[in-house]
């Protein structure tokens, strides 16, 4: 049994060169896309290529539903060219629809991220994605400062974020360590306070959440501030050489990527 | 007996339902009559969803999670007659775990799907598989963990698989309450013989009560429709409760009711002791019981409403209660301000649209 996050991760992959969300299933953009990144892999590449849309886009699920948010990361995954710059033109020009205000779910109507699937609401983790893969690919572009926006508006009172609001009927929801993890990979550049908010609230918050997805992410995103948690680095392994994340693609693409040299590629130069 | 029990869901009461909703999802400016023309009469299949007949439902008195759970869950089983159907099939359960809080009471308590395990087991069932694609939670296995159910099932030698991560099976609806036309479902729930829907008696905040028919949306895969589930409130929370569980219509219901969550729930309510479980075979009528438990009108909650005219029996009146009488064992659940008139006895009409950027919940 293999015990290390790249090693499980490399036999998941299927025939076609992608990768499943879960082991045993059918190649999917997302799991592909991060994989990709995680191996420096090739076929993956050559998997996401094959499986872009005319308009730059990748897409899973029904046409009717069009998830487009494993976009950016397949940008990311791509290698320079045409193929990533059309995946990038497609982020820039995919954001999620501003709302009217309401009371019940405050927030600022000015602000506009990215959703999961297309014309409907932004996100914590669509948006940081894609704000992410802008300042390392994009870093001129002014979607970015929607993309700031964003992250500034949904921050959880004492900071980090939950899965997109951060406050229902005058309740504060609490920051979540998967999403904090997420935002904090956006704001990674940032000096305003609302970076060190998040890291403190997963250095608070992660051994109470013992999963791979989370653990995995919030490593991934500390080791790209070159400030990693060797407690956390520690129990993450462990829990890869236990549960083999479940087989849970994803969750092992992040790991492999926080804990090797792929972190270099969602490190923003600051 | 409360005048409930023998009322039936008359035309003009289903037109001021379908009112409201024309209402609700913003048909600002026009006239009664014009947004009934514009509500389709039968937006169902009626060889899929044939009229809803008499149905039976246990209601049993469950003070906490420590007695016998298997006996009563095998005895509410067996009293709705739940036997043949199970004997050699697979069977998957459908807990709501939505999020996890451990100092709340969000998600169906994981002994009662332990102890639901072991009484499919002992009435024959081949293979019992527990599943869940949690709605505001990406990482499942943090909440399988943290909730105690890995280690129950664990215990009673029975797989957990995501809903949201599944391999999937696209699926074309058989009711026409949104747009959507199709789902993308989890494989292991589309295959399964018997699929058994198991939420925590909740009240919630964008549709009055939570239980085994909006305890579907836990199927629809996050990775396809994003978390939350956040399409499923752009078509329409109540259009979608209808169109999810027209899809995936479970054939039993199990509701957690012996520590509900009331005021704001799904999530950020707060715990009430009602003491009951709620089984059947007919979502809309253990629906429609366990709302009435609450203290609530389940032919003024609006989805319940609609779903009562074609998933289901929504009439008190045509749903045989076996074990406790439900008349004396209302305990009202605190609900929230907009939500008043969908108390038992209330008059006037409650539903409340729910905001584009709402949560799946």
């Amino acid at each position: 049994m293999s015990t290390d996050a790249a090693q499980v991760l490399a036999t998941l992959q299927n025939g076609d060169g992608g990768f499943p969300p879960s082991a045993g299933g059918t190649s999917e953009p997302e799991p592909t896309a991060l994989a990709a990144i995680a191996l420096d892999n090739s076929a993956a590449r050559s998997w996401l290529e094959s499986h872009q849309r005319s308009d730059g886009g990748f897409i899973v699920g029904p046409d009717s539903v069009l998830n487009d948010s494993p976009t950016p990361l397949a940008a990311l995954a791509l290698a320079p060219g045409d193929r990533r710059d059309r995946a990038l033109d497609y982020v820039v020009q995919h954001q999620a629809p501003q709302l009217g205000p309401d009371d019940r779910i405050p927030h600022d109507v000015n602000t506009r991220g990215w959703g999961w699937t297309s014309r409907t609401f932004g996100w914590v983790e669509p948006s940081a994605r894609a704000l992410l893969v802008l300042k390392l690919l994009r870093p001129n572009v002014q979607q970015i400062a929607d993309g700031n926006a964003v992250m500034t508006d949904r921050e959880c009172q004492g900071g980090g974020w939950n899965y997109g609001n951060k406050e229902v009927f005058g309740t504060q929801y609490e920051p979540f360590l998967q999403t904090t993890a997420a935002g904090l990979m956006g704001v990674q550049d940032r000096t305003d306070g609302i970076r060190e908010r998040a890291v403190a609230v997963i250095q608070r918050i992660w051994p109470n959440e013992p999963g791979g997805l989370g653990w995995a992410m919030a490593s991934a995103a500390l080791h790209a501030l070159e400030r990693p948690d060797v407690d956390l680095d520690a129990e993450l392994a462990a829990l890869v050489a236990q549960t083999q994340l479940y087989g849970d693609t994803v969750a092992l693409a992040w790991a492999a990527i926080a804990l090797g040299p792929a972190i270099q590629t969602i490190r923003i130069t600051r | 007996m409360n005048p409930l029990f023998g009322r039936r869901l008359s035309r003009r009461r289903f037109l001021i339902r379908a009112a409201e909703v024309g209402l609700a999802t913003g048909a600002v400016g026009l006239g009664i009559g014009a947004i009934l023309e514009r509500i389709p009469r039968s937006p169902w299949d009626p060889k899929a969803f044939p009229p809803p007949g008499r149905a039976k439902v246990a209601v049993l008195k469950a003070s906490s999670y420590n007695g016998d759970l298997e006996g009563m869950v095998l005895e509410g089983l067996q009293a709705v007659g739940v036997g043949a159907e199970v004997r050699g099939a697979s069977v998957l359960l459908k807990p709501n775990m939505v999020e996890f809080d451990p100092s709340s009471v969000i998600n169906t308590d994981p002994r009662l799907v332990a102890a639901t395990v072991a009484a499919m087991k002992r009435l024959g069932a081949r293979a019992v598989t527990v599943g869940e694609g949690p709605g505001h939670r990406r990482d499942t296995q943090y909440v399988v963990q943290q909730s105690g159910l890995r280690d129950l099932l664990r215990d009673v030698q029975t797989p957990f698989v995501d809903l949201n991560s599944a391999a999937l099976t696209r699926v074309s609806l058989r009711s026409s309450w949104t747009q959507l036309g199709e789902l993308w479902l989890p494989t292991p729930v589309v295959e399964a013989d018997v699929v058994v829907s198991m939420p925590k008696m909740k009240t919630h905040h964008w549709g009055g009560v939570t239980l085994s028919l909006k305890n579907m949306f836990g199927v629809v895969p996050g990775r396809i429709y994003g978390w939350p589930k956040n399409v499923l409130h752009w078509a329409g929370l109540q259009e979608s409760i209808l169109d999810v569980a027209g899809a995936v219509k479970p054939h039993i219901a199990i509701v957690d009711g012996i520590v509900g969550m009331q005021g704001d729930g799904p999530i950020k309510g707060t715990s009430i002791q009602a003491g009951h479980l709620v089984i059947g075979t007919d979502p809309v009528a253990v629906d429609a019981t366990a709302a009435y438990l609450m203290g609530v009108d389940p032919t003024r909650v609006t989805y319940l409403a609609d779903a009562a005219r074609f998933l289901g029996q929504g009439d008190l009146g045509k749903i045989t209660q076996v074990g406790e009488d439900p008349t004396r064992s209302v305990t009202d659940f605190k609900l929230r301000p907009e939500f008043e008139g969908l108390r038992l006895g209330a008059t006037g009409g409650s539903h409340v649209a729910d905001p584009a950027h709402a949560a799946g919940g």
